[in-house]
């Protein structure tokens, strides 16, 4: 008898196994640009804490050795990890002499999916290299570097603590924002104990809002000759420290980690948000020594939320020079390109079209590093019903998206509360998870769109190639050799900003194998004006190579035989070629 | 104008054999280059209308 329930229970736990297997790989038709049974199996229709992104990161890593390694970039202040992917075809090429692009995301706590969009773009590259021979050319010449979330404290107190959609956009370092000398004492309280940071109203007879009545969950503003019947009464919270105030003295905003960069940077009385000097925060000062130590990023993206923009510098009105006319050619050809793979999303400059913001990592990258830079605001209500609409609370479109395809799970409906302060109230909204954060359905399809333009712009980081190289014997001896290096992508290897504030050494163009008499940059081949190098005439140092263009070099050499001419730049990787 | 004049068989390989130098700093200099192939002399001469010319004599 005993024999007999062991088997039955073995044979029911064996079957419960294939039960909730995937699919066989036979039984899968793939769809295009898609890895259709990836080694690595993740949803994208959620969002992950920092263990989470942990295990994520670990899993690609361990999947594909060839293309993927995963170090810690430092430790944020509570001492989380900050992990950082490396993509690349490991087998082809030194990684560090590859033009790199840096991605982060979340660097405000509540801009959660920018590390979902960062760990996807991993994900595809890796799981789709083995298919598709863009990818493996892209992999072969290029490097990723990709930092899901360079604000893992933030991250994690988002998810697990009460907040809104908002809350919190610091870090967590504790800050006396009321310099009452105590500190966060005074924060949002979740009230009703579901998690969420809610909003509050109570019903007054002279309120200037009323329930809508083809949506009694939406409040609506009332005409100049009309009465209301509710006031609002702000964010759910009370009054614990018994100062007057409500939510005053949280830790949902210590003070803004995007203020606090190295370039522009003003202290908190004049930009609002600055914590103590720049890269004062250990997360950005962690991001800092990763790209100081990789000189070869030539291109980066920052994933924020919301509104659906692509954004570039400058962030200040007194930097508009800095960004001169070649450089934003650049900018313009990519971003432009952006705004066709993602639509919806708008090419904005941050300082004229959002707001003036100093000490912004996307003015660090481009003004401190010379680095073609974006920060995506992802997600845009636009996406909602493919067409304009906002997520100004009067508008009804994102009641109607939650009422049709979310089935009311994005709003907890208006409930009654005894405020210990206000009496009776009522307690409702939107959850933290929408407003700003894709819905699951959207994530996936917003990731790969993104992924796609930081994919075009990474393609568009330099590209050198020893093209042509034309001999002419001098007689006595002597040979003229004249080396054509063209650079095939956007990018120059030196951004207009980078040869303004020499921030990286020139390129070097080389020969070896061969006596050299004397060497020359070649300004005008055709009537042949040159510059001559008189000072190791072997290397050739050469400012810039453009992006679509060309430099011509030339040595005079002595004798015959095999040499090799290579191009070595910093941002622009290597070429060879010998004859 | 700086004017460089070649003689038996001497050929320029880098460099212009009239160059318009377009200012020169007071107590400034400028500095150009030649890359020739040959032997013997050649002879450079720099002038301006307002500053009168000088010639000179480079062995090679």
């Amino acid at each position: 008898m005993s024999f007999t329930i062991r088997f039955i229970i073995i044979l029911f736990l064996s079957a419960t196994v294939i039960d909730t297997q995937s699919q066989n790989a036979d039984q899968i038709f793939k769809a295009a640009g898609s890895p259709a049974n990836p080694k690595v199996a993740i949803s994208w229709n959620h969002y992950n804490d920092h263990g989470g992104i942990t295990e994520i990161c670990k899993k690609i890593a361990a999947a594909y050795p060839e293309l993927a390694k995963l170090e810690s970039i430092g430790k944020s202040f509570k001492g989380r990890e900050m992990w950082c992917l490396t993509i690349t075809d490991f087998k082809k090429g030194d990684p560090e002499h590859k033009p790199g692009i840096y991605i982060d995301g979340n660097i405000h706590s509540n801009e959660i999916q920018g590390s979902e969009f960062a760990m996807y773009t991993a994900w595809y590259l890796t799981e789709t290299f083995k298919d598709t021979k863009f990818i493996q050319e892209l992999l072969a010449d290029k490097v990723f570097y990709i930092v899901p979330t360079i604000n893992p404290d933030g991250r994690d107190s988002y998810f697990h603590e009460p907040n809104t959609a908002s809350t919190p956009r610091s870090g967590v370092i504790p800050i006396d924002n009321d310099r009452d000398g105590m500190v966060n004492e005074d924060g949002y309280d979740d009230l009703d104990g579901d998690g969420e940071i809610l909003l509050m109203r109570r019903k007054s007879n002279n309120g200037r809002l009323r329930v809508d009545p083809a949506d009694p969950r939406r409040m609506i503003q009332v005409g100049p000759d009309e009465k209301g019947t509710y006031e609002m009464l702000g964010l759910e919270g009370k009054d614990n420290d018994g100062d007057g105030q409500v939510n005053e003295d949280g830790y949902t905003f210590e003070y803004d980690p995007n203020r606090d960069w190295g370039w522009g940077w003003q202290p908190n009385y004049i930009q609002n948000g600055a914590y103590k000097y720049p890269f004062s925060l250990p997360e950005n000062r962690n991001v800092l020594n990763f790209v100081m130590k990789h000189p070869n990023i030539a291109a980066a993206q920052s994933y924020h939320n919301a509104g659906g923009m692509i954004l570039r510098g400058p962030g200040g009105q007194e930097d508009v020079g800095t960004y001169n006319s070649q450089d934003v050619q650049v900018y313009d050809a990519i971003a432009k390109k952006g705004e066709e793979l993602i639509p919806g999303y708008r090419y904005l400059v941050v300082h004229k079209d959002l707001y003036s913001a100093y000490g912004g990592e996307l003015d660090w990258f481009y003004g401190g590093r010379g680095i073609y830079t974006y920060s995506n605001e992802l997600w845009t209500p636009y996406l909602m019903f493919n067409k304009d609409a906002t997520r100004d609370p009067q508008d009804n479109a994102s009641y109607q998206f939650d009422r049709f395809l979310l089935f009311k799970d994005a709003f907890v409906d208006w409930h009654e509360y005894n405020h210990p302060q206000y009496g009776k109230i009522e307690i409702g909204g939107f959850k933290k998870n929408f407003g700003r954060a894709h819905p699951g359905f959207l994530l996936e399809s917003d990731a790969h769109r993104n992924m796609a333009f930081t994919i075009y712009h990474c393609y568009h980081t330099p590209k050198l190639q020893v093209d042509t190289i034309i001999e002419k014997d001098l007689g006595d001896g002597l040979k003229e050799i004249t080396a054509v290096i063209s650079n095939q992508r956007i990018m120059p290897t030196h951004s207009s900003q980078d040869i303004k504030f020499n921030i990286e050494r020139p390129d070097y163009i080389s020969i070896t194998g061969a006596k050299v008499i004397a060497g020359m940059i070649v300004d005008n081949p055709d009537l042949n004006i040159a510059r001559e190098q008189k000072n190791n005439p072997a290397t050739i140092e050469v400012s810039n190579i453009p992006g679509l263009d060309e430099v011509t070099v030339r040595w005079i050499v002595q004798g015959s035989g095999k040499y090799t001419i290579t191009v070595d730049s910093k941002k622009g990787g290597l070429s060879t070629k010998s004859k | 104008m700086a004017k460089l004049t070649l003689v038996n068989g001497q050929t320029i390989i880098s460099g212009q054999t009239n160059k318009a130098i377009d200012t020169i700093e007071g107590y400034g200099t400028k500095q150009l280059t030649w890359v020739i192939k040959g032997n013997g002399k050649v002879k450079l001469d720099v002038g301006s209308p307002s500053t009168g010319s000088k010639s000179i004599d480079i062995s090679l």
